[in-house]
């Protein structure tokens, strides 16, 4: 691992120390010529007397793609600055740095700090543990409070004293994760028997501590157990309500939505059925139509072709008058004949 | 609402000219004494205490403000004020001080507006220098 360590004194020692001895690559920046040199001496390696404040710091010490930066300096300003330049500029991976004020460790980690250690803040958890009366138990939190783990050491007179796991039936709140029977780490199972001297590590939520403790020094309590019984039974029943309650209303809705979707399909039917019906009626208006005109058509017809065939005959018939009356002065037969002809 | 943290020359200077505008404004600043800066005409708020810390800006009406000038003498501190109240609070402008310039790099919200104060000094000697030509 390449880590960049920034500032600090003798935090900065004990670091080093630690880190020192497992194959890494470390780099230290530190302006205070006093620590500077005996962090030189003491770990026979080259620290950079420079500000780490200072984006020229970072450049003079080709840090690019570290790791880890470690930033021990004594404000916290000043510690933010250095991760914001490692994580920022030069692509150093995680930011590890200690803050004054416990309030900051929220807001480093939001602003992009990975790890933001306050000292202040672990030391109040610290003597918060200590300073419990019954020093049976102790406690440790992580993220933030959020998840507490409780050591209790298990006395004789404690009900739960040789049970073991499955009895004990310990509430689903919380769970043993280790049980310290000096000098062993039993990592425990179901048939695991809880033996006085025992200390049991748990973990749980900070709220549902205080019961699990409880549990353990004195047993279920058989009047909160019957409680809870009858408040989850009422509880089940009025999920059942509340879920019966949610079917009707789909059922509903269900039938609301097929009755929609029927009178939509019918719609649609009835508006093609009338569609199709004035088109046949059109249809039909149509071919009536064309028989009347066809059949008037035909009459007209027959009715031209008779006058057609009157027309020349009596322009004949004209003719022939004219024609008759000139011989008829000669001839009586012959004009006898034009006669009748004529009359014809 | 204008919210200036750090009653330096310049925090003090911005803060009365917001205040004679009209404006309402406040400043904090870690030392009652620093206040001495303000012009006796200033009637905004002063908030003496460290603009770290949450109360401390709550106090300083930070919800309502519309501009937050951060101008304490000390750049680091100047960053973290800008980032966290970038990251806590929807105020639309933040105008930071910085000497060094180059950090300017490590804030890159959008509202926020740095003043260099090498580069506007490096500015005004050019322009005197184009006059001496």
């Amino acid at each position: 691992m390449n880590i960049l360590i920034c500032g600090g004194t003798s935090e900065a020692d004990y670091v080093l120390s630690a880190f020192k001895k497992s194959h890494n690559r470390i780099v230290v920046m530190n302006d205070n010529d006093e620590t500077a040199d005996l962090l030189s001496e003491h770990y026979d390696l080259d620290v950079i007397k420079v500000d780490p404040t200072k984006i020229y710091s970072f450049e003079e010490a080709d840090v690019t793609n570290f790791d880890l930066v470690v930033a021990l300096l004594e404000r916290d300003a000043d510690n933010f600055v250095v991760c914001q330049i490692a994580k920022r500029l030069f692509h150093i991976k995680k930011a590890i740095c200690t803050v004054n004020n416990p309030n900051n460790v929220a807001i480093f980690q939001r602003l992009g700090i990975d790890s933001p250690i306050s000292s202040s803040y672990l030391l109040t958890q610290q003597i918060k543990g200590e300073s419990d009366v019954e020093s049976i138990f102790r406690t440790l939190s992580l993220e933030n409070e959020r998840i507490v783990i409780t050591e209790i050491k298990i006395l004789k007179e404690f009900p739960c004293c040789g049970q073991n796991l499955i009895a004990l039936q310990l509430p689903r709140t919380g769970n043993i994760t280790c049980i310290f029977r000096e000098p062993e780490v039993i990592i425990p199972r179901g048939d695991t028997i809880i033996t006085e001297g025992d200390t049991l590590v748990i973990a749980s939520s900070p709220d549902n501590q205080q019961d699990l403790i409880d549990y353990i020094k004195n047993g279920p309590d058989n009047e909160e157990i019957k409680r809870r019984a009858e408040a989850a039974a009422i509880q089940k029943q009025e999920d059942a309500r509340a879920a019966e309650e949610a079917a009707k209303v789909e059922m509903e809705r269900e039938n609301e939505l097929r009755a929609q979707l029927t009178a939509e399909i019918e719609e649609k039917l009835s508006k093609e059925l009338e569609q199709k019906e004035s088109l046949l009626r059109k249809q039909i208006e149509a071919e009536i139509r064309n028989e009347l005109v066809q059949e008037y058509h035909s009459n007209y017809v027959d009715d031209e072709d008779e006058d057609d065939t009157a027309k020349p005959t009596k322009a004949v018939k004209s003719t022939k008058t004219t024609q008759d009356k000139i011989p008829a002065v000669k001839d009586t037969n012959t004009k006898m004949k034009a006669v009748r002809k004529t009359r014809k | 609402m204008t919210v200036v943290i750090g009653a330096s020359r310049l925090g003090a200077a911005i803060a009365s000219m917001s205040s004679m505008d009209g404006i309402y404004t406040s400043i904090i600043d870690i030392n009652e004494e620093s206040f001495r800066k303000l012009d006796s005409g200033y009637s905004g708020y002063t908030v003496c205490g460290n603009a770290e810390d949450t109360n401390v800006l709550k106090k300083a009406h930070i919800d309502e403000a519309r501009e937050c000038v951060i101008a304490t003498s000390n750049d680091n501190t100047n960053i973290l004020l800008a980032c966290l109240i970038t990251g806590l609070y929807k105020v639309p402008y933040v105008i930071v001080r910085l000497r060094d310039e180059r950090k300017a790099a490590l804030l890159s919200d959008p509202r926020i507006k740095v003043i260099s104060t090498a580069m506007l000094s490096l500015q005004a000697y050019k322009s005197i220098k184009s006059i001496e030509e």
